[in-house]
């Protein structure tokens, strides 16, 4: 019998014994959108794909941008867990297990897009029959096939004290089958010194294993599109600029996903303010990174204006993508300053008039008009000068107008720059795969719009990624229990040790002593 | 070893889109509803169209305008981009270099249709439609293996499908020769398009034998390829309007 | 062909080109991945046999020389 404390056992094991009927309502919900998507896939099975908005030259379409997009965010988890793992971040404890539930979960909705997506699904096994090495899909089947494995033991072999916790913490009048489940996957754990040595090695050589496999996983991603000759893909960076963007939407993942598990399972003691000021300092500096990767990819698009190029490019600036690419800008724009204004505020700044937050709503209307006025969506209201002033004083103004109010909700600030990266990181696939796809070389120039069908199945991966989820941290704990046990007692020992605190020097105090 | 090649003199070319009628037929192309059709799903393994292909500067402006027709097979490149990308071997080249398709092996993942920067290979939207007539005269010929489906045999909707130079009139000119107890000779077998191209645009032949009417006309100053600097040198090779 | 017509590089394009090789290595690599799992399991769940009577809801205090703290 494994002893737990009794906070621990009343907040993350008790939950999962029970169901509220708001459970069972969300689960019907999303059971719902689900049935909607497996219907119409089942027409797209029994009438082709035909029943999408693809055609030539648009050969690949939402599906593979939300293969992209569902690979990209698994590596939220085993990646960061992984390197914060390795590197011994002690902060990583109470979200590590959240962050590799959702790669798994992640990784098994992206590769369910390839299925979909696939003229003759009943062939899909020929890939493991007649699988050619040449072929970058098959580069793919191999190293998905081996990240998905070796996530899902990533995420197993932390689960095993876990599940031996349940097992000897099970209520008598529980769900039998669940008893059994967890007896099954703890495969008789005892938890003596030996057990546990032998379960650390296992962790720590997964830790560094993932690792590299997850590098490669998105590295190849980005060669399907990068080793063919298409105008726009055909690119050097594509390998780095999507593993970065990877690991980007995957912290924007962990971080909506942090913040709803703390928020509905009342987590607030063990996701706290640590994890999302640490993680938030490497979020912002994926999102400085990714700007990099993106501005190198299109300037030199833009500067050399290679004649299939160009028009790929110009579509996106200025043409039918230029919606989709600027609200893609403007949201990693505003992810990044959401992040960071915070931490450059002083906190007494907060009192003055200008960061009060009704005058960012007045100052954000003139910025929207005169940025419709300068797209030539709206007349011009004044000279064109006056207008990018107008646009860029009133832009400055309503960024600080909002710092302060970010400063004061950390969480909810957050959650926000991780919804806005997310549907960032999204539109950034389609970006790179829509305005290629209809801008071929020896083909018109085309269109794409997708059908009911396509959007009816990608709401139902969507909703089967947040069911799989679901499911799981209502079977399992949504925080490592035995790693947040292991981390108070370091912490407790830590403490103890005593570190005084720098000396300040005098230039330091004799400046304190001029302000007080 | 033979290497099929294919001569397209522009100067002689009058774009009157027979080539891509008698493909249809000799292919077993289906037709399909003029909705579909706009939509960009029609499919023409031989296809004519204005060159440059998107309007620029170059077509001018009515009057001064200047349209040039391409007629555009598939270009059997010798280092095809589609080959290379297939995950199954559905699609290949053969031991004389032309590229096929397998029907029965294609998983439908269009990534040769993607990484074909010609756009000379065509997706099976939905399953084929013929009006009961038209069903009565499609070409009963098949090229069948062992789990090998190719040349003008019907597809199902989810394969990909392309020019084959008609694979199934190689085979059937060698057969012939063999009933006939004499060797094959190159100039038996022409694809549909050149047998029937109305202004006699169209060479067919084999690049290897330097004495053959591509071998020279391949020498040709007006010869040139489409996409000479995507580097999967096509074996369809166009002579330049004078 | 692309490249020199050497024994080596012909035999390097039939590694890549022939059906059912990469079929090969995914079965291999994924068969591999499933046998260590496994196998790494049954040596944890092995370690249950050692003769130790104390066991931990976490390993700090037996693996690391930290205190017990009664919780």
């Amino acid at each position: 019998m494994l002893k737990v404390d009794e906070k621990d056992k009343a907040k993350l094991l008790e939950p999962l014994f029970t169901a509220s009927p708001r459970f069972w309502g969300f689960i019907l919900l999303l059971l719902a959108v689900m049935g909607w998507g497996a219907f119409m896939y089942g027409r797209q099975v029994l009438f082709g794909l035909g029943e999408t908005g693809m055609q030539r030259p648009v050969f690949w379409g939402v599906y593979m941008v939300n293969f992209v997009f569902f690979i990209g965010i698994s590596h939220a988890g085993t990646l960061i867990s992984a390197i914060l793992r390795v590197t011994g971040a002690e902060w990583r404890r109470s979200i590590t297990r959240v962050a590799e539930a959702i790669t798994a979960v992640a990784l098994i909705v992206g590769s369910l897009q390839i299925v979909i997506d696939m003229g003759r699904p009943e062939r899909f096994f020929y890939v493991f029959r007649y699988g050619r090495l040449q072929s970058p899909l098959l580069w793919d089947a191999i190293s998905v096939t081996a990240y998905l494995l070796g996530s899902l033991t990533y995420l197993y072999l932390p689960l095993i004290p876990d599940a031996a916790l349940l097992r000897d913490h099970f209520p008598e009048n529980g769900r039998r089958w669940q008893k059994r489940l967890y007896t099954l996957l703890a495969i008789g754990w005892r938890g003596n010194r030996q057990q546990w040595l032998r379960l650390e090695k296992a962790i720590a050589v997964m830790a560094v294993l993932i690792i590299p496999i997850a590098v490669s996983v998105h590295t190849i991603i980005s060669w399907i599109l990068a080793t063919t000759v298409q105008p726009g893909w055909h690119s050097t960076i594509f390998g780095p600029y999507f593993v970065v963007g990877a690991i980007f939407s995957g912290i924007g993942a962990l971080f909506v996903a942090m913040t709803v598990v703390r928020r509905v399972m009342g987590l607030e003691d063990y996701i706290t303010g640590r994890q999302y000021r640490n993680l938030g300092l490497l979020f912002i500096v994926m999102n400085a990174v990714w700007m990099y990767f993106t501005y190198a990819e299109y300037l030199t698009l833009a500067a050399g204006q290679e004649a299939n190029e160009f028009p790929v490019l110009a579509s996106k600036l200025w043409g039918e993508f230029a919606p989709g690419f600027w609200t893609m800008v403007a949201l990693m724009v505003m992810a990044f300053w959401i992040m960071v204004a915070p931490l450059l505020l002083p906190a007494r700044a907060v009192k003055k008039g200008l960061f009060h937050p009704l005058a960012s709503w007045g100052t954000a209307v003139i910025a929207l008009l005169s940025a419709l006025s300068l797209a030539g969506r709206l007349p011009m209201f004044a000279s064109l000068p006056v207008v990018i002033g107008a646009l860029a004083l009133s832009l400055f103004l309503a960024g600080m107008g909002v710092a302060a109010w970010f400063k004061t909700r950390p969480v909810g600030a957050t959650a926000l720059a991780a919804i806005f990266v997310l549907v960032g990181m999204w539109l950034e696939r389609w970006n790179i795969i829509a305005p290629t796809m209809t801008h071929p070389y020896l083909v018109d120039y085309a269109t794409y719009q997708p059908t009911m069908t396509e959007y009816a199945i990608t709401a139902a991966s969507f909703a089967l990624f947040i069911f799989l989820f679901t499911v799981f941290l209502k079977l399992f704990p949504a925080v490592s229990v035995w790693e947040v046990m292991e981390g108070r007692v370091i912490e407790a020992e830590r403490a103890k040790v005593h570190i005084p605190l720098p000396e300040p020097s005098r230039a330091r105090r004799s400046l304190r002593g001029a302000g007080d | 070893m033979t290497k099929w090649a294919m001569i397209v003199d522009l100067d002689k070319c009058v774009a009157c889109q027979g080539c891509s009628i008698a493909c249809r037929h000799e292919n077993n192309t289906p037709a399909i509803s003029p909705e579909e059709a706009a939509m960009g799903r029609a499919i023409r393994w031989n296809d004519v169209f204005p060159n440059p292909v998107n309007g620029t500067e170059e077509a001018g402006a009515y009057p001064h305008v200047r349209t040039r027709y391409l007629p555009r097979p598939c270009m059997h490149c010798e280092n095809p981009p589609c080959v290379k990308v297939c995950p199954v071997q559905g699609t290949f080249q053969d031991e004389n270099g032309t590229v096929r398709q397998n029907y029965a092996r294609c998983i439908g993942c269009r990534f040769c249709t993607v990484a074909c920067p010609y756009g000379a290979r065509y997706f099976n939207w939905h399953d084929p439609y013929w009006s009961p007539e038209m069903a009565r005269c499609l070409n009963p010929d098949r090229v069948v293996g062992r789990d090998d489906l190719e040349g003008p045999a019907v597809r199902l909707r989810g394969v990909v499908e392309k020019c084959t130079f008609c694979i199934q009139r190689l085979y059937a000119a060698q057969d012939r020769a063999a009933a006939e107890g004499r060797d094959f000779r190159p100039d038996e077998y022409v694809p549909a398009c050149v047998q029937t191209c109305t202004a006699k645009a169209r060479y067919f032949g084999d690049l290897d034998d330097p004495d053959s009417t591509v071998a020279m006309l391949s020498q040709n100053p007006r010869a040139f390829r489409l996409l000479e600097d995507v580097g999967t040198r096509p074996k369809v090779i166009y002579l330049r309007e004078g | 062909m692309n490249f020199p017509d050497t024994a080596l590089f012909t035999f390097l394009y039939r590694l890549i080109n022939s059906p059912g090789i990469g079929s090969v290595i995914v079965l291999v690599l994924g068969g591999g991945i499933v046998l260590s799992v496994g196998l790494t399991l049954r040596w944890i769940n092995r370690g249950g046999l050692a003769d130790e009577l104390d066991v931990y809801a976490y390993p700090t205090p037996t693996l690391h020389q930290h205190t017990v703290r009664e919780g």
